[in-house]
């Protein structure tokens, strides 16, 4: 029962969909893609039940073993990112069935055929997305988390190149921005082999000694991922590639794609680099994710377009997931990296149900102006509730997600002392409800909107699909003891929370 | 426009820092040669081919290898997504001199690139340098006015495509079925090793060459070059 191989499983199974749903005709594009979404997110679901239950768990590829061949490795850290990774992936799915089959509604054949290939490739290149997102998660091996890394940033880029028109421009810097991150993190690779001479993950680690060869290698690495995931001041490319793209593009790009970067990080700090090399960078990236958040949440209060605000919001959230590199090696047990984890998937949840809320507002609206969505809440009460689920989270008022997260970031900062840390954490939160009430209150004015034309009818599954990730991120707030426990699985960050896990 | 030329200086600088920072690290290593070779040269014998590079890429590390054909067929779907843009592409008479070379030429090319396959198993050569070869034959083809052989009917097309990753895969789960103890994937004895490695050649040079020329094409659906456009046009 054990040697199923069911890493490779979560691997593949959407792979395989993508390669399937590719030779199919494009009208069947959405019935097979939500079809192996569905498988896919039961096999991962499998992968994880199994982690949870009997360990943390590897396969070697080819039965070659760790130097010569490939390592896949899932323990707790792992498989919370993938079991993330398939809740949110489904829920995208379910939208996206809807989403692009809502635009078909066009008569004229022309648009007709652009909306159909755009629905095809959606779904292939989603689900190759998916498969490599899942294979980062369980990569052991420094030059394969590389390959994968190129999966993810090409799918994604071709991704939001499906929007057309203002899309193009920044898919085509979120293009030159990817690769470049990714270039710079094969550089570091290559450092570290060179000295180590394994790409094994837990090998490097034990072959890095401090100097400056291992210094160089963490810091090309660092400025390569961080830009990938956009920490401040390097997030220049983010908010119009995530806020030009298609809704369920938009949602998954700030929901996984980002974290898939943040997770290389992490492993990077408790796996590779000895404590006294990645000390002081860490420093740094605390430093700059505490502007971020306020500098995020600044420029999202003052943006004109919904989806342009959801997206610096995202710059600013993001902020907070790089505080853990300084707080996580310094805080007590593993509180701090546990933060940083759980921010991670509660975020995942609340910024997709934001996008997917503002996607289908503005579909029905017809455009996504903040100033005139006036007096709309009434009649899109599904959408607009879902928003405001997933700005709970965000603000990280209670019973959610954000809050636990938030909770565990201000209990490790006080362990430590850094009160800066304690203040930021909670300015950001009320910046964030800021922005959101913004919105929500606009929205539910009671002054009749006048000379607007009315509203759109879109199918309620766009408003579902948001509030089911909404309720998941306020869940993550009232269940949060089985998030934990799983995260524990196997010590990922090699020690244990000495007591009190949940709030 | 000051704000740009902030911003790419700001770059530069950075890449500058970046660059004399590598350079550094890379003047302290503490040992030169291929770190782990002696590794996969001990072990050849267990990899079913006989030439080192091609038994890292399709047996030792078969797995990165098969999400580089990924990378390329998903490079291949996001072009194509963006087919019905209008960019007119500068179209001129095609150049007698190319057409006199590479018509001769295009046989042996072909030709070629089917050798650098054959060679991999036991010298330089396999499913990349082949599928680069046989895709920049391809290009060249296209580019004086003929069309690729069988690229025209979209069911090719398609099976051109998925062809690398699928035959790898099966490969990996017939091996992982075959494999005496455990179930890894790919994990099949020296013997049978040799006869799957070429298969997987096969499929991932079909495939990378076709996805070199669809990316050149970039969409147009028939694939063929400029003059028969504006021959089918006038």
């Amino acid at each position: 029962m054990s040697s199923l191989p069911l890493i490779s499983a979560a691997i593949w199974v959407p792979l395989l969909g993508a390669l399937f749903v590719s030779l199919w005709p494009r009208r069947y594009a959405a019935l097979w893609g939500m079809g192996a979404a569905l498988v896919s997110a039961t096999s991962a679901l499998g992968l994880v039940v199994a982690v949870a239950v009997a360990g943390p768990r590897r396969e070697r590829l080819g039965g070659w073993g760790a130097p010569a061949g490939i390592e896949l490795w899932v323990d707790g850290l792992s498989a919370l990112m993938i079991a993330m990774t398939a809740v949110v992936g489904l829920v995208i799915s379910v939208y996206a069935v809807a989403y692009f089959r809502a635009a078909d509604g066009a008569a004229d054949s022309e648009r007709r055929e652009i909306d159909l290939r755009r629905e095809a490739y959606f779904w292939r290149i989603w689900l190759v997305v998916w498969a490599a997102i899942n294979a980062v998660f369980a990569s052991a091996d420094l030059f394969n988390l590389y390959v994968t890394l190129e999966v993810v940033g090409l799918g994604a880029v071709a991704l939001v190149a499906l929007a057309g028109g203002r899309a193009l421009p920044a898919a085509m810097r979120y293009l030159f921005v990817t690769l470049s991150g990714s270039l710079l993190y094969l550089l570091g690779v290559v450092l570290i082999y060179s000295e180590g001479g394994t790409l094994a993950l837990f090998q490097a680690g034990e072959m890095l000694v401090v100097g400056a060869l291992s210094q160089a290698a963490l810091v090309v690495m660092v400025v390569g991922l961080a830009l990938k995931t956009a920490l401040f001041p390097l997030h220049f490319w983010l908010p119009p590639a995530h806020a030009d793209a298609p809704a369920p593009v938009s949602a998954l790009l700030s929901a996984l794609v980002i974290k898939v970067t943040f997770y290389i990080l992490v492993r990077l700090w408790v796996v590779v680099f000895p404590p006294e090399v990645s000390q002081p960078v860490g420093e740094i990236l605390m430093i700059l994710g505490l502007v971020a958040v306020i500098w995020g949440s600044w420029r999202a209060l003052r943006q004109e377009r919904l989806k342009m605000l959801v997206a610096y919001s995202t710059v600013a959230q993001v902020g907070y997931l790089f505080l853990v590199f300084g707080l996580g090696p310094r805080a007590d047990g593993s509180a701090g990296w546990q933060a940083g984890a759980y921010f991670a998937i509660s975020h995942a949840c609340a910024k997709g149900a934001m996008f997917l809320a503002a996607g289908a507002i503005a579909r029905a609206v017809g455009h996504d102006q903040i100033e005139e969505m006036r007096g709309v809440g009434a009649q899109l009460a599904l959408p607009f509730f879902a928003f405001g689920l997933g700005g709970i989270s965000l603000m990280g008022l209670p019973p959610s997600g954000g809050y636990v997260s938030k909770w565990l970031f201000i209990t490790s900062a006080a362990a430590t002392g850094d009160v800066i840390v304690v203040v930021a954490v909670a300015l950001g939160g009320l910046l964030a409800a800021a922005y959101v009430f913004r919105v929500l209150a606009l929205a539910f004015e009671r002054a009749p909107r006048e000379g607007a034309p009315p509203l759109r009818p879109i199918p309620s599954t766009l408003g579902w699909a948001a509030l089911a990730l909404g309720a998941v991120a306020v869940a993550l707030g009232l269940a949060a003891g089985a998030p934990l426990a799983l995260l524990e699985v196997g010590l990922p960050f090699g020690q244990s929370l000495a007591e009190g896990v949940t709030p | 426009m000051k704000t740009r030329r902030a911003f790419e200086t700001g770059v530069a600088l950075a890449s500058l820092g970046l660059g004399a920072l590598v350079a550094l690290g890379a003047m302290r290593r503490r040992s030169l040669g291929p770190a782990a070779g002696h590794l996969v040269r001990d072990r050849l014998e267990e990899s079913g081919v006989s030439s080192l590079v091609t038994a890292v890429l399709l047996n030792f590390r078969a797995y990165d290898t098969m999400l580089e054909v990924v990378v390329l067929v998903v490079a291949f779907w996001g072009a194509w997504s963006l087919r019905p843009m209008h960019t007119r592409v500068p179209e001129r008479e095609t150049d007698p001199i190319l057409l006199r070379t590479v018509g001769g030429m295009l046989p042996v090319l072909w030709l070629l690139g089917i050798y650098l396959l054959w060679a991999g198993t036991s010298r330089p050569g396999g499913e990349f340098a082949s599928g680069a070869v046989l895709g920049a034959t391809g290009v060249l083809t296209l580019l004086i006015g003929e069309r690729v052989p069988g690229t025209g009917r979209r069911v090719v097309r398609k099976v051109l495509v998925v062809a690398g990753v699928v035959v790898f895969m099966i490969a990996g789960v017939v091996g992982a079925l075959g494999a005496i103890e455990g179930h890894e994937l790919w994990s099949y004895p020296a013997e049978e090793a040799g006869r799957w490695i070429v298969a997987i050649e096969v499929a991932g040079a079909a495939t990378i060459a076709f996805v070199l020329i669809g990316l050149f094409a970039g969409g147009r659906e028939r694939l063929h070059g400029a003059a028969s456009v504006r021959s089918e046009e006038g």
